[in-house]
C-alpha cells in the first residue's frame, strides 16, 4: 500500500488492457467503463492481497472476470438485441476508420459463448500464455486451450474467412480491408 | 477450418484488439483514481477526508462511484 504514486501509474499502464477486455467482453462500451469502473474500486480495496512482485496485469484480469461473470453477463444476455446499436454507434466516429474492422470482428465475438470469448480474448488478443490465462479464469490449462481453439473456429466460420489472406467474403457488414496503418489517436 | 483461415481469424482479432488499447483512457476512470489515491493519503495522514466530499473507497462495495 505504500508508493501509490507507483502504483497508480501502473494502474494507469493497465487501463487501456482493461478496458479492451470489458468492451470485447461485454459487447457494449458504456457496461464495460462501469465494469472497470468497480474492477478499480475492488482490486484498490484488496490492494493488500496482491502479492508484489507478481503481474499486476493478470490480477487486474481475475478481478475484472470474476466481477463480469458474478454480475455482468446477465444483464449482457438482456442487452443481446443493442449489438447492433453498439456496432452502428462505434462505426459513426470518423477519425477511428478502424472501428469498420473492430465492428465485424467484435459481433462475431458476441457469438460465442462466454467461456470460449474469454479464453480467445485473454490469449488470442491480450497475449496471456495458456497458464496465466487458465489461472485469471480459475480452469485448467487443458480446458482453456480447448476453448481457445474452438473459438478461432468458430470465429473463423462466423466470419466466413475462407483462406488466410483473402477477407473478402464475410457474412458482417461492410468488408473493409483494413491495411494496418497506424489509426491517429482522437 | 483451414489453418490459414484461423490463424487470419487470429490476426483480426489482435489487430482490432490493438486498435482498442490505442483508445485514449476516459476522464471518469482517470478521476476515479485520483479519488481512490486522495481518500488512501487521507488515511494514511490519519484523518478524515472531511474537506473531501468524496466517500472513502472502501464504502464501495456496490454501485460504481460516479463522478462528472
Amino acid at each position: 500500500m505504500t508508493a501509490s504514486g507507483d502504483l497508480k501509474s501502473r494502474l494507469v499502464e493497465a487501463m487501456p488492457n482493461l478496458r479492451a477486455f470489458a468492451i470485447s467482453l461485454c459487447g457494449n462500451a458504456d457496461k464495460a467503463d462501469d465494469l472497470v469502473q468497480e474492477t478499480l474500486v475492488k482490486a484498490w480495496n484488496k490492494l493488500d492481497t496482491f502479492e508484489d512482485g507478481t503481474n499486476l496485469k493478470a490480477w487486474l484480469f481475475t478481478i475484472l472476470r470474476n466481477t463480469y461473470f458474478s454480475q455482468y453477463r446477465k444483464r449482457r444476455r438482456e442487452l443481446a438485441d443493442t449489438d447492433g446499436e453498439y456496432s452502428s454507434r462505434l462505426s459513426v466516429q470518423p477519425q477511428q476508420q478502424g472501428h469498420v474492422d473492430l465492428q465485424d470482428v467484435s459481433i462475431a465475438l458476441n457469438e460465442l459463448p462466454d467461456d470460449q470469448r474469454e479464453a480467445l480474448l485473454l490469449v488470442a488478443a491480450e497475449g496471456f500464455s495458456y497458464e496465466q490465462a487458465a489461472e485469471i479464469s480459475e480452469c485448467a490449462v487443458g480446458t482453456i486451450k480447448s476453448r481457445v481453439s474452438r473459438a478461432r473456429v468458430r470465429l473463423a466460420e462466423l466470419m466466413q474467412i475462407d483462406s488466410g489472406d483473402d477477407f473478402a467474403t464475410e457474412r458482417y457488414g461492410s468488408a473493409v480491408l483494413v491495411s494496418g496503418d497506424p489509426v491517429t489517436r482522437g | 477450418m483451414p489453418p490459414q483461415a484461423v490463424d487470419a481469424v487470429g490476426r483480426r482479432l489482435k489487430a482490432s484488439y490493438d486498435r482498442m488499447l490505442r483508445e485514449p483512457i476516459p476522464d471518469k476512470l482517470i478521476q476515479l483514481l485520483e479519488s481512490l489515491e486522495r481518500s488512501q493519503a487521507s488515511n494514511e495522514n490519519g484523518t478524515h477526508p472531511d474537506s473531501d466530499d468524496e466517500s472513502q473507497p472502501d464504502t464501495h462495495d456496490g454501485p460504481v462511484q460516479r463522478e462528472e
